[in-house]
């Protein structure tokens, strides 16, 4: 939702597959809806024949009160793409006013996409709309890592609503809605203040080490959710599942 | 037959559908530091999470019955909202002893179930509440009660407490059941199926299904 008071700052990748064999195509534009607005600039860090990584970094203090960030990102048949992020994201008090992350991906037949990302703190007094939607196309495979921090260290949560949508044509794989905040984390998170996932979909693993077993989810139309929770952001870390995740993509 | 009294049938403990083998969770929450003391405090969470999933697919699930839509696209919106395999497990068992229930008693029912291969509670109880003619409104505070109920009705079994106190809970959260009632009673579509997770409760359920030291399935 777009208010007068918003300033948008819009990220568009697309990663194409190679035409001739060369390295494979990478278009990324970074805009803001005014001077002031923050956004996250798409860089380029490696480049080949089979994939791209991209680096997701922030131009301009994110993420404050009135931010609008959307992330758009599609990867082509047949195409790979890497996302990395070269630090966490800070929501900081935003004294009454909102902000918001809106992430939509789009896979198409055959692509791969991996998603290394950075723990997401949403201090005392932000309040965020955190969207991320993710359509697949036939043969299409996603890591996806993510760690939501309510709070910074010593102090009280933070408010979010956190909305994950997954889906393959008109068939929905994953639909989840958290809204977490002072009142109902609590009681969500089990008094726990991290919530650390890794998401693997539109493939599946067979064998799995225990240690990343325990905290499996399997999906119903394939693909898995490991998640953990914990008092600090190390004690819900996933190293074995997001490195099976990792593995079973690339 | 006045739709209170079916309505009452559906409630009641007593029906043949394996309720005493449900905690809706609560056994393993207790396994995990739970105290009798957060008992009202996790029958809220649950109103507002995974029971709130639960009565918005059966209203769905109800609508698509009477309209001819399809059932099986409503289970679909639930189990993907519902990311626990024992969740989903536990609630397709429950299912099926109603299916079994209903294909007695009302053996039309069955037919507008075919199409799904292993219905959820949640499903089965909106095609039956629509061959029942009951309302979308009574059907949601049906599984609001009855999930208060089996948190209550376990709890009374794992821990020593005054069975009028746990009772009181159970009074005092009918506000509560009310409010989720309205919440999910105008619901139509599979796609506006609410959809708040309780990350906690999916952990606790996980971990349940693979102990064996337990008194409940689920």
């Amino acid at each position: 939702m777009l208010t007068s008071t918003e300033r948008v700052g819009r990220t568009r990748i697309r990663v194409g597959a190679s035409p001739d064999g060369g390295r494979c195509r990478v278009r990324s534009t970074s805009a803001g809806s005014d001077p002031g607005a923050s956004s996250l600039r798409a860089v380029l860090v490696h480049h080949d024949a089979t994939g791209a990584t991209i680096s997701l970094v922030p131009e301009g203090a994110l993420l404050l009160a009135g931010d609008a960030i959307e992330i758009d990102v599609t990867v082509d048949a047949g195409a790979r793409l890497h996302l990395i992020e070269p630090a966490g994201t800070v929501a900081f008090d935003m004294r009454g006013g909102r902000a918001r992350w809106d992430v939509r991906v789009r896979l198409e037949e055959d692509a791969a996409l991996t998603w290394a990302g950075e723990p997401f703190v949403v201090a005392a007094g932000a309040d965020v709309e955190r969207t991320t939607r993710i359509t697949m196309a036939n043969g299409a495979a996603a890591a996806v890592r993510d760690t939501l921090v309510l709070g910074r260290y010593g102090e009280g949560p933070g408010r979010v609503r956190q909305r994950t949508s997954v889906s393959s044509g008109a068939t929905p794989w994953l639909v989840e809605d958290l809204p977490l905040g002072p009142v109902s984390a609590p009681g969500l998170l089990g008094g726990h203040r991290v919530v650390a996932s890794v998401l693997l979909l539109g493939t599946g693993v067979t064998a799995d080490p225990d240690r990343a077993g325990a905290d499996r989810l399997d999906l119903e139309h394939g693909g898995h959710q490991w998640r953990r929770l914990g008092a600090q952001a190390h004690e819900a870390a996933l190293p074995d599942a997001w490195a099976l995740a990792l593995d079973t993509v690339r | 037959m006045h739709p209170d009294l079916l309505l009452m049938l559906l409630a009641d403990a007593r029906l043949p559908v394996a309720g005493h083998t449900q905690s809706a969770t609560v056994e393993a929450a207790i396994a995990h530091g739970l105290t009798t003391h957060d008992v009202p405090a996790y029958v809220r969470t649950r109103l507002q999470s995974v029971t709130l999933v639960e009565a918005g697919t059966a209203v769905v699930a109800r609508h698509a019955a009477l309209t001819g839509a399809s059932v099986d696209v409503v289970e679909t919106a639930w189990a993907a909202r519902t990311p626990s395999a024992a969740l989903r497990a536990s609630s397709r068992g429950q299912g099926r002893a109603l299916v079994r229930l209903a294909g007695r008693l009302w053996p039309e029912v069955l037919p507008g179930l075919a199409e799904v291969r292993a219905p959820g509670r949640a499903t089965v109880l909106g095609v039956v509440a629509a061959h029942l003619a009951l309302g979308p409104e009574p059907l949601a505070r049906l599984i609001g009660y009855d999930d208060v109920q089996t948190v209550c009705a376990a709890v009374l079994k794992l821990a020593p407490t005054d069975p009028s106190v746990v009772t009181g809970w159970v009074v005092d959260s009918l506000p509560d059941v009310d409010r989720l009632a309205a919440t999910v009673a105008h619901l139509e579509e599979p796609a506006d199926v609410p959809a708040v997770g309780c990350p906690q409760i999916e952990a606790w359920a996980e971990a349940h299904a693979r102990t064996s030291r337990r008194l409940f399935r689920a």
